[in-house]
C-alpha cells in the first residue's frame, strides 16, 4: 500500500513524462485493437454469412453477375431478371436436394421509411430455405401479400406499418443480422410482387408482366454426399454459355477469406511496425528519466530502502498509466465500432459483424499481456542501471 | 483560469461538430424535407447556440456560475435526445443519417458532457 501511494505522488510530480509515456501507449493500444477488432468482426461477418446464406450454390443471370453478387453480398440495389423456369430446369441436375428463387426489386424512391431506394425482395415461403428458417423459429406460416418481413438494419418493429410502390404492408418480423446485403432488405411473397407488377401506376418501371415468370436468383442446396463444385460443373455443362451463370458460394467466401488475409498481413506488419517503435520509445524515456531521478534512486537506497522496492515503486507507476490508457483505449475504440459500425462496414465490400463481449474480454487480456512484455522491454535497460549502479555514484553530483 | 480551458475545449469540439455535420458526417440527402435533415439542423442550431454561450463566459464570466454550466449541459443532453428520440431520422442503420451524423452527434455529445462534468467538479473543487 505504501509502495502504491509512493507511486502515485511520483506519477503527480512527473506529469508530462507519464503524459507521454500514456499517449504513446494509448496511440498503441488503440492501434492494435482497433485492427484486432476489425479482423474479428470481418471473420465473424464471413462465418456468419456463411451459416445463414445456406445455400452451396447460387444461379444469377449471366449478363448481370456481378450486380447480384453485389446485391446479396453488398447490399447494392438493383431489379434484376431471368426467365423463373431456370428453377424447374436446374432440379432435375444430379445431387441438387432443394431450389428456391428471389426476385429483387429495387423500390421507388421515397418510400415512407427513409428517402433513399431500398431492396424489396419477393420470396416464396413455400420453398425457400434461406428465410424459411427464420420465419419458423418466429412461429410464422406463410406471408401473406400485405406482410412484410424487414432485414437487420430497419429499425421498424413488427407491428407497424410500411408502404412501398403505393402499397402499404404490416411488419410481421425483423431478421437477424446476417452481414449479408439482406440486412437491409425487406421481404415480401411472390403475390405482393405480382400485385406490385401489375399495377399501372407503375407502368414502365417494370419490363416484365408478372412475378411468377422471373426470378433474380436461384439459390440451389446440394445433396450432402454430393460436392457442390462438381453440381456446379453439371450445370455449367449442361446449361452453359446461357442466360444464366451458376457459381459457388464457397468460391465467394474463400474471396472474401483470402481479401482478409491480405488485410491481416498487412495489419500484423503495420502493429510489429508500431510495437517496435512505442518499445524504443519507452526504453529511451525510462533510460532517461532514470538516470535523471539518480539522486532520487540514492536518496531512497541510503535512507534503507532497497533496490528491490525502488524496482516495485518504478513498475506500479508504469502499470498504472499503462492500465489508465489501455482502459481508456479499449472504451473509445469500442464506442467508435459500436457507434459507427455501418460506416465502417461500408468501408469494406465484406461481411462484417462486430465481436461479441467474450471476443472482447479476450482481445483486452491479449492487450494488456502484450502491454506487460512491452513494459518489461521498457523497462528493463532502467532495472539493470539500478540494480548496478552503487548509492554513492547516485547522489553524487555530476557536474 | 482552468475553468476558461474547459470553456476553449468545448467550442473546438462544438466547431468540430458543426463543419463534420455539414462535411463528411453529413445526413441523407434529398429535395424532400426529411427528418434525419431537421435532426441535424436542430443539432447546429444547438451547437451554435453553445458555442455564443461559452464564448460569453470566457469574456464576461467573472464569477463561477454553476447555474450557466448546467444549462450548458442539459443542452448538449438535448443535441443527443434530438436525433435519438426527438425527432429522429430514416429508419434503416445504413443511411448516411445513421451510419454517420447520428452516430458523429452521439460522439461529440459524450466527449462535450465529460469535458463539462469534469469541469463542473473542478469548479466545485476550486470553491
Amino acid at each position: 500500500m505504501i509502495n502504491f501511494k509512493l507511486a502515485t505522488l511520483n506519477l503527480k510530480s512527473k506529469k508530462f513524462k507519464y503524459t507521454i509515456i500514456f499517449i504513446l501507449i494509448m496511440i498503441m493500444s488503440i492501434t492494435l485493437f482497433a485492427s484486432n477488432t476489425l479482423l474479428v468482426s470481418m471473420k465473424n461477418g464471413i462465418e456468419t454469412s456463411k451459416n445463414k446464406l445456406g445455400a452451396d450454390i447460387i444461379i444469377t443471370p449471366s449478363k448481370y453477375e456481378e450486380t447480384a453478387q453485389n446485391a446479396l453480398f453488398n447490399g447494392e440495389i438493383c431489379t434484376l431478371t431471368m426467365n423463373k423456369n431456370w428453377e424447374d430446369k436446374v432440379k432435375e441436375i444430379d445431387g441438387v436436394k432443394n431450389v428456391s428463387s428471389e426476385l429483387y426489386l429495387a423500390t421507388l424512391p421515397g418510400a415512407s421509411c427513409c428517402d433513399g431506394m431500398i431492396q424489396l425482395i419477393a420470396i416464396d415461403p413455400n420453398n425457400d430455405f434461406l428465410i424459411t428458417p427464420w420465419l419458423e423459429k418466429s412461429n410464422m406460416q406463410g406471408l401473406k401479400d400485405d406482410e412484410i418481413i424487414l432485414g437487420y438494419n430497419f429499425k421498424i418493429k413488427p407491428g407497424e406499418k410500411i408502404k412501398y410502390y403505393n402499397r402499404e404492408f404490416t411488419v410481421v418480423a425483423n431478421m437477424d443480422e446476417t452481414g449479408l446485403g439482406y440486412d437491409a432488405s425487406a421481404f415480401i411473397s411472390y403475390e405482393a410482387a405480382d400485385k406490385i407488377i401489375k399495377d399501372k401506376s407503375h407502368n414502365g418501371k417494370f419490363d416484365f408482366d408478372s412475378s411468377f415468370d422471373v426470378a433474380s436468383m436461384i439459390f440451389i442446396r446440394t445433396e450432402e454426399n454430393a460436392d457442390p463444385a462438381v453440381v456446379k460443373e453439371l450445370i455449367t455443362a449442361r446449361f452453359g454459355n446461357s442466360e444464366i451463370m451458376p457459381y459457388s458460394t464457397s468460391g465467394k467466401f474463400s474471396e472474401f477469406s483470402k481479401e482478409m488475409n491480405s488485410f491481416k498481413t498487412f495489419a500484423i506488419f503495420m502493429d510489429v511496425l508500431l510495437i517496435i517503435v512505442i518499445i524504443i520509445s519507452l526504453l529511451a524515456i525510462e533510460t532517461i528519466t532514470t538516470v535523471q531521478r539518480r539522486n532520487e534512486i540514492g536518496s531512497m537506497y541510503t535512507v534503507g530502502i532497497s533496490k528491490n522496492r525502488i524496482i516495485k515503486i518504478f513498475t506500479i507507476e508504469y502499470l498504472i498509466v499503462s492500465l489508465v490508457a489501455i482502459i481508456i483505449s479499449i472504451v473509445v475504440t469500442e464506442l467508435i465500432f459500436v457507434f459507427f459500425h455501418e460506416w465502417i462496414r461500408s468501408l469494406f465490400n465484406m461481411p462484417i459483424i462486430i465481436p461479441g463481449v467474450g471476443d472482447t474480454a479476450f482481445m483486452l487480456v491479449k492487450q494488456i499481456l502484450l502491454s506487460l512484455v512491452i513494459m518489461i522491454i521498457s523497462l528493463s535497460s532502467s532495472f539493470i542501471w539500478i540494480k548496478k549502479e552503487s548509492p554513492a555514484d547516485m547522489i553524487k553530483e555530476v557536474n | 483560469m482552468k475553468k476558461k480551458i474547459f470553456y476553449i475545449i468545448s467550442i473546438i469540439i462544438l466547431v468540430i461538430g458543426i463543419i463534420g455535420i455539414l462535411t463528411f458526417a453529413h445526413p441523407c440527402t434529398s429535395d424532400k424535407a426529411m427528418k434525419c435533415n431537421a435532426s441535424s439542423h436542430a443539432v447546429i442550431l444547438i451547437y451554435a447556440t453553445l458555442i455564443i454561450s461559452n464564448l460569453v463566459c470566457i469574456v464576461f464570466n467573472k464569477k463561477k456560475n454553476i447555474l450557466n454550466d448546467i444549462i450548458n449541459l442539459l443542452l448538449i443532453i438535448d443535441t443527443i435526445l434530438i436525433p435519438a428520440f426527438v425527432i429522429g431520422g430514416c429508419k434503416i442503420k445504413t443511411m448516411s443519417c445513421q451510419a454517420k451524423t447520428f452516430p458523429f452527434i452521439y460522439v461529440i455529445g459524450i466527449f462535450l458532457i465529460i469535458i463539462n462534468i469534469i469541469g463542473i467538479v473542478k469548479d466545485r473543487k476550486n470553491d
